[in-house]
């Protein structure tokens, strides 16, 4: 970032706190401005087509792909996929200063994350023997996730953060299950380990994935607790808790996404208690009326708390 | 120093973030060594079947006699859907070595000219004849042939969506050691036969 940038950056960031203005504020106003500016209509239109057009040749090129790959031999099929990867993410590091080519940065490295992962699976397959699925993920994600902190260190792309973030927790949920861990303790470890690098990552520039990383690492926080925990009389109250901590954090992330998930797992497991403690119980009806009351309860407690998450 | 307290004070969370996951794993490997260590490695090959159709297994009657010897007899039940008898009624026996590390392979195929209803002893194959066996479920040294890991015990997406999750893979199994076999068969279709007996 240019000295200029980082200062007008600095005396924005005075402003809103000035004003008590938040940052979503500030993108809602330019994203409702955007369309005032000149030439918007055209550059709309462009946009959209020079997307379609890249969409079509990539579509293309894939079903070209498709349709010969059984005359490849192993070291074309290599080359079409992981080469293909490669080219684009040499490509991407190349052009990422010239603003002329500034936005196709971020396609040419969802190709190249997609692409070169493909290609060491194929090569895995073509050149060794073996049916050692998680051995294989360990050596596709594990050099795939240093790749693409390498390049982040050069390049400083949030889409650099989501890939390496992604491919390392695939290469521990591979190693985790060659070292025969419990798929529950898997889920509960990386869960937790994944909402607390979400938290550092939404106070750093490289945040716009967030929302979805909380999402995603809560419900797997969440499973994983539920299936350590469930079946256990007494200690299965413990998910309360658990569901309890996960809303609180929500709060302190100030992370909507988070308390949606929190939300949908504490009404998961209150339909897990109702359904293993009142079941059999002629009160069973009543139950189900009383968990549509909490359910009322919790979904009001939720946009009181959405309100305050600014 | 300061400037790594500094650094562990500002990123406490990101640094709690990336232990994590790396504290299990270092744990469960050192946990994993030692009982290793403190485990005798399994001395007793064993003996199974897997793979077979259900038909096939219907078929097949491998048992254990007093002396240890393997006995194969074939019979087909007058019930069996004529359309099944015309399918191949074959059936493959394992024999692992945990010395060796070598699974052996020998496949049983069906008396030709067989008679619904009646009892056909089959040849043991050669290798097997001359080996001896214990049908208990327990190997003398301990062990027993077992699926890897009955995990998962069922999760949130297991009561929202009956879903469950098991890892299949066969192994020889003692206390919490458990010793791999290689290209390990699923716990689907695996019938366990015997443990080879020394002398």
């Amino acid at each position: 970032m240019t000295n200029e940038k980082e200062i007008a950056l600095t005396e924005i960031v005075s402003i809103a706190e000035k004003h008590d203005i938040t940052a979503d504020e500030i993108a809602a106003r330019m994203l409702q401005d955007a369309p005032k500016q000149a030439n918007y209509k055209g550059n709309l239109m462009k946009t959209i087509f020079s997307y379609i057009g890249g969409l079509f040749i990539f579509a293309g090129l894939g079903f070209f792909v498709a349709m010969l790959w059984d005359d490849f031999t192993s070291p074309v099929r290599v080359a079409v996929t992981f080469g293909s990867g490669l080219i684009a993410l040499i490509m991407a590091i190349a052009t990422h200063k010239d603003p002329r080519y500034e936005k196709a940065v971020t396609p040419l490295l969802l190709i190249a994350a997609f692409l070169q992962p493909t290609g060491l699976f194929v090569f895995l397959s073509e050149y060794f023997e073996g049916d050692d699925v998680a051995l294989a993920a360990m050596v596709v994600f594990g050099p795939m996730a240093i790749q693409m902190a390498l390049v982040f260190t050069k390049l400083k792309r949030t889409s650099l953060v989501f890939f390496y973030t992604l491919f390392g927790y695939a290469f521990f949920s591979a190693l985790m299950h060659k070292l025969n861990i419990d798929y529950d303790v898997t889920a509960t470890v990386l869960g937790l380990s994944g909402l607390l690098i979400s938290y550092h990552y939404n106070k750093t520039p490289y945040r716009s994935f967030v929302p979805f990383t909380y999402f995603v690492f809560a419900m797997m926080f969440a499973c994983g607790t539920f299936s350590i925990l469930n079946d256990i009389p007494v200690v299965d109250f413990l998910l309360i808790g658990v569901a309890s901590g996960m809303i609180y954090m929500s709060v302190i992330a100030q992370s909507r996404s988070l308390l949606v998930a929190s939300v949908l797992v504490m009404i998961g497991y209150l339909g897990y208690f109702t359904a293993e403690y009142f079941f059999d119980l002629v009160a069973w009806p009543i139950a189900v009326i009383m968990m549509g009351f909490v359910m009322i309860g919790l979904s009001r407690y939720a946009v009181k708390l959405s309100a305050e998450i600014k | 120093m300061d400037e790594k307290k500094s650094f562990l004070k500002e990123n406490f969370v990101l640094v709690l973030g990336i232990s994590l996951p790396m504290l299990l794993v270092i744990g469960v490997m050192a946990l994993q060594s030692f009982t290793r260590v403190i485990t005798e490695p399994p001395q007793y090959g064993v003996l199974f079947t897997h793979g077979a159709n259900h038909y096939s297994r219907e078929s097949y009657n491998l048992e254990i006699d007093d002396e240890g010897r393997l006995e194969i007899n074939f019979s087909v039940d007058e019930d069996m859907d004529p359309r099944y008898k015309k399918s191949k009624l074959e059936m493959e026996l394992f024999l692992y070595d945990p010395k060796t590390l070598e699974t052996v392979k020998y496949k049983l195929e069906a008396p030709e000219d067989y008679k619904d209803g009646e009892t056909v002893s089959i040849d043991v194959p050669e290798d097997l004849s001359v080996l001896r066996f214990s049908d208990k479920e327990t190997s003398p040294d301990g062990y027993i042939f077992d699926r890897r890991t009955r995990n998962s015990s069922g999760g949130l997406f297991t009561e929202m969506f009956g879903y469950r999750r098991y890892r299949n893979d066969m192994a020889l199994i003692k206390g919490g050691y458990a010793h791999d076999i290689p290209d390990a068969p699923s716990y689907y279709n695996t019938q366990f036969i015997g443990w080879v007996k020394h002398d």
